[in-house]
């Protein structure tokens, strides 16, 4: 570091520290003449009152104003320890030391602070910074529109240096409160002031990956704050079996955050369960866990546009939605299709849907097979919003035996459309089907797949029936759920 | 001895399979002949007869995937043409070992391939032989391993592994369990085995269970090593399709009967789960090692605190230093001797230690001492110390009051079980202060010091037979109620 870097560098540390002195030490005057000259003089006085009073959230936010970012619970403790040994006047010491490595991730050399007080603070880090849009981002992309309309959120995302939150730029904000699937990638621009949530509640609606996931336990853990999850299924842990070893990996350490997590609301009573079921397992090791909730998804489309059935079709439609990896079960749905084709039942199956090369390379070469022989059976990748819309509009049936899902948007968007559909009989999907327009199968016996989708291709008064009962249902919207989840953030009763 | 009293078989091969699928039907002359009866009597297999066909014709146990991909080519072409795969996959020139694998109907198999061929002895392991063992004084008991490839059932000889002989120790030709008990002892750190192990609990018709020793790398990933969680994942994945699962200590139990509380979202049922409390033996102090013992663990005349375990992140050794150290300040006069070895992540430890012994702390770590030493500084310790922010069992503890030496360790899970029946200070362990608080009380207080050894020394110990007979009740005389 140059002598002007090393000047620069302390006077944004003088004025982060400004910022956070009246939650440490309301007594101080941190911009009055005394503190002026430099930022050592008020680290020390800071540091000391933190010292004669070192609660974790105390130490947390010192931490976070000397770093410039969110200290690691390793670093937290270390303070504490530190504090707990130091002489009068090496207070300070004790915590220059302590946050060491966060302050060298941290690469802003002229890094202003704010401090959010009693705020709801909403990481929707991922929905910023990426187009991908299925499950998850579909989610938040559902729902934050309306807090943005209708609440106060301060809707953030990490710096690059994943040390804090940032302020979303303007694109990032398209990304995620006006997001269609034409919106161009969010313009390169530098990161904000660092973020300081203090008293209020963070909320995480989506799943954070590996690097986040360290200063994000911290923060449910020492920062004071409210930590507030959406939980969404525990699918790589309860099917290892149909993920990689690194999923799974990486969705035991997010556990380490619902831990230290108030509240996990989730999307089904089914996933409420799982999570519930991780919860009761916590006090082997002395702990509570957070409140579990079910705030269920809305049954509702996708998007806005306005499909009718398109005219004329050949053969009636058979469309599976969904990602295609083994637990959604392409295969068990293409050998039932196969079971009636041999019958003689004649119809068309489409099957949209994008995954790792290592599984689709299999599953398209068994779908040229098919091809091959005969059969109508096509593949839709990187579909519009709008061709899945139509799609959703033209499927005499839509077809989700899924061996494990958090939700399964694709049956609640084919019902909110009025198609009927054939879905696995337990968990989150038979709880959607609850309210009608579903057949309920067996996802493990490819005959009782091939049965329920023989009975609503051939019996025209099961369709009509099925129809009839998916138009009827009374469907919550995504301004409903946006609404409800809200309120459960904050506890108030609905 | 009469432990080689050969396993109720039926017969290896195409012959095997019409025997288990078939059975009111003669088998063939030949094996074509068997193959042709198999073909015409069971035109669509299930699951559970495709896993058999698979098992015995293909010589080596199948996952779940390959179960299910064979059943829909039964499914859509016919068994008889399943069968024509498995064998064109075997018309490559016959080598010595590929021997045609032989159905076994009711034995009960103990899985012990890591304790059977491994030169270490971790406490899983310890667990797993101490089983293996007892077991062996049973009759219908077929110890087994794997072969190197991962996917064969081998028997494993019952004198090669108590003389930890590994020449001879397998013996040739694979064995597909149809019936029966599988009993897996140890942990699976392997997930080509795993999946194999899912496969076999769930179609075979095996009663299979577990030792749930705990489910830390799900429960508390963030103090396991890199990897460990995701492999642990596929290990729960076999896990949840067996019949029981028997845990080591009630805080084990907790762990899993959360675990399985999230299973139905699969629709799966998962095991029942029972506790089989380990076993804790009181460990005879050897004459011999007591000079040495003493040489090594002792600092002048200082009281000795001592803390055994690897210095892993879950075993909280900072904080014991980090207490230590108020207690040195504070003008309190002890010795602190860690005993164990280094695993991931202890760097910082290492430094602490460092740190302290550089300012003249009486502090020292042993790693690779003789168990007979092991024994001696239990008994020569003033108390010990042991923290954990999560356990299966909590060895040193259990082994500590074997001793009649009381500890200090935390007031939750299996560390609090075992201090039911006397002997301890609990303390929270995220505490440096209690922990410190309580180390403290055992220095200085005679009486409370006094109480507690006499507590443990009163403490009734559970022999490695009685562990073993209990585990042999839930496993094999288990009648499905829990």
């Amino acid at each position: 570091m140059t002598a002007v870097d090393v000047a620069v560098g302390v006077s944004s540390l003088h004025r982060r520290l400004v910022a956070v002195a009246p939650y440490l030490a309301p007594d101080l005057d941190a911009s009055g003449s005394e503190f002026s000259e430099s930022a050592g003089s008020l680290l020390a006085a800071l540091a000391d009152s933190v010292a004669s009073d070192p609660a974790d959230a105390r130490i947390w936010l010192l931490a976070t104003a000397v770093a410039g970012g969110y200290p690691t619970q390793a670093e937290v403790v270390a303070i504490r320890r530190d504090l707990r040994t130091a002489k009068p006047g090496t207070a300070l010491a004790a915590v220059l030391a302590g946050v060491a490595r966060t302050a060298s991730a941290q690469r802003d050399d002229d890094l202003d602070a704010v401090v959010i007080v009693g705020g709801t603070v909403v990481d929707v880090d991922f929905c910023a910074t990426h187009v991908h849009n299925t499950g998850i981002q579909r989610v938040v992309r559902n729902t934050m529109p309306h807090w943005d309309r209708e609440q106060d959120p301060v809707l953030v995302a990490w710096s690059r240096d994943v040390t804090g939150y940032r302020d979303l730029t303007p694109g990032q904000r398209d990304l995620v409160v006006s997001w269609t699937s034409s919106t161009p990638p969010a313009p390169d621009v530098p990161d904000g002031r660092l973020l300081i949530p203090w008293q209020g509640t963070i909320v995480l609606p989506e799943v954070p990956s590996g690097e986040l996931l360290e200063r994000q336990a911290a923060l449910g853990r020492y920062s004071g704050n409210r930590l507030v999850l959406v939980g969404y299924d525990a699918i790589p842990v309860v099917s290892a079996d149909s993920v990689v070893d690194e999923e799974s990996d990486r969705f035991a350490h997010y556990l380490e955050v619902v831990k230290y997590s108030s509240l996990i609301a989730c999307i089904s009573e089914t996933t409420a369960e799982e999570f519930a079921g991780f919860v009761s397992a916590l006090p082997a090791q002395g702990l509570t866990g957070p409140r579990v909730s079910a705030v269920v998804l809305p049954v509702d489309v996708a998007s806005a546009d306005v499909t009718v059935p398109s005219a004329d079709r050949a053969l009636p439609l058979v469309l599976m939605v969904g990602s295609v990896e083994p637990r959604k079960n392409q295969r068990g749905v293409l050998s039932a299709a196969q079971l009636l084709w041999d019958e003689g039942i004649t119809f068309e199956l489409l099957v949209i849907g994008g995954g790792h090369s290592w599984y689709l390379e299999q599953f398209d070469r068994e779908v040229r097979r098919l091809q091959r022989e005969g059969r109508s059976v096509r593949v839709g990748r990187r579909v519009s919003d709008a061709v899945l819309a139509q799609a959703y509009a033209d499927a005499r049936v839509v077809v989700f035996p899924s061996l494990q899902e958090g939700y399964g948007l694709p049956v609640a968007e084919a019902l909110a459309t009025g198609t009927p559909v054939i879905t696995t009989r337990y968990g989150s999907t038979a709880e959607i089907a609850r309210d009608g327009g579903c057949l309920l199968v067996d996802p493990r016996d490819d005959d009782d797949i091939a049965a329920k989708l023989r009975a609503v291709l051939t019996d025209d008064a099961v369709h009509a029936r099925l129809v009839a009962e998916a138009r009827a249902r009374t469907n919550a919207t995504w301004a409903d759920y946006a609404a409800s989840l809200w309120a459960d953030v904050h506890e108030v009763s609905e | 001895m009469t432990r080689r009293a050969e396993l109720t078989t039926l017969g290896t091969g195409a012959r095997a399979l019409v025997r288990a699928l078939l059975p009111n039907i003669m088998p063939a002359a030949t094996e074509g002949g068997c193959r042709r009866q198999l073909a015409e009597g069971i035109p669509t297999p299930s699951l559970e007869q495709t896993w058999l066909v698979l098992a015995v014709l293909g010589r080596e146990l199948p996952t779940s995937d390959e179960v299910e991909a064979a059943r829909r080519l039964a499914r859509h072409n016919g068994l008889g043409q399943l069968v024509a795969q498995l064998r064109a996959r075997r018309r490559r020139p016959s080598k010595w070992f590929d021997r045609p694998a032989t159905v076994v109907t009711d034995a009960v198999l103990l899985d012990i391939q890591e304790s059977a061929t491994s030169t270490l002895m971790t406490g899983v392991q310890r667990v797993a032989r101490s089983v293996a063992l007892e077991w062996l004084e049973r009759d219908s008991v077929q110890l087994v391993g794997w072969s190197t490839s991962r996917t064969q059932l081998l028997r494993i000889d019952a004198d090669a592994f108590e003389a930890r002989r590994r020449r001879g120790l397998f013996r040739r030709g694979p064995i597909v369990p149809w019936g029966g008990t599988y009993v897996l002892a140890e942990s699976l750190n392997e997930p080509a085995r795993a999946s194999r192990i899912q496969a076999l609990a769930a179609y075979s018709g095996t009663r299979t269970g577990m030792i749930g020793n705990d489910a830390i790398p799900l429960t508390t990933a963030e103090t396991t090593g890199p990897r460990m969680p995701g492999v642990f994942a596929k290990y729960l994945a076999a896990a949840s399709r067996m019949n029981i699962v028997a845990t080591i200590s009630e805080a084990a139990a907790t762990e899993y009967r959360g675990w399985k509380a999230m299973l139905s979202s699969a629709g799966i049922d998962g095991p029942d789960i029972v506790t089989v409390q380990l076993a804790s033996t009181a460990q005879p102090a050897e004459p011999r090692f007591e000079v040495a013992a003493r040489a090594r663990m002792l600092v002048d005349d200082l009281p000795l605190v001592l803390c055994v375990g690897s210095h892993e992140p879950r075993k909280n050794h900072l904080a014991v230093l980090h207490a230590a150290e108020l207690l040195w300040v504070a003008g309190h006069r002890f010795s602190l001797a860690f005993i164990g070895g280094n695993a991931w992540n202890s760097e910082e430890f290492d430094n602490e230690v460092s740190r302290l012994r550089a300012a003249g702390r009486p502090v020292q770590t042993i790693s690779g001492l003789p168990d007979g030493e092991l024994w001696w500084a239990y008994r020569l310790a003033r108390l010990t110390v042991f923290p954990s922010l999560n356990e299966g069992f909590g060895l040193p503890v259990a082994e500590s009051l074997g001793a009649g030496t009381p500890v200090v360790t935390s007031d939750f899970g299996s560390m609090a079980e075992i201090a039911e029946a006397g002997g301890c200070v609990l303390v929270d362990p995220r505490n440096d202060e209690a922990i410190a608080e309580g180390v403290r009380s055992l220095l200085v207080d005679e009486e409370l010091h006094k109480r507690l050894a006499a507590e443990a020394s009163a403490r009734r110990p559970r022999s490695w037979a009685e562990y073993a007979d209990d585990v042999w009740d839930a496993m094999v005389n288990y009648d499905g109620s829990p």
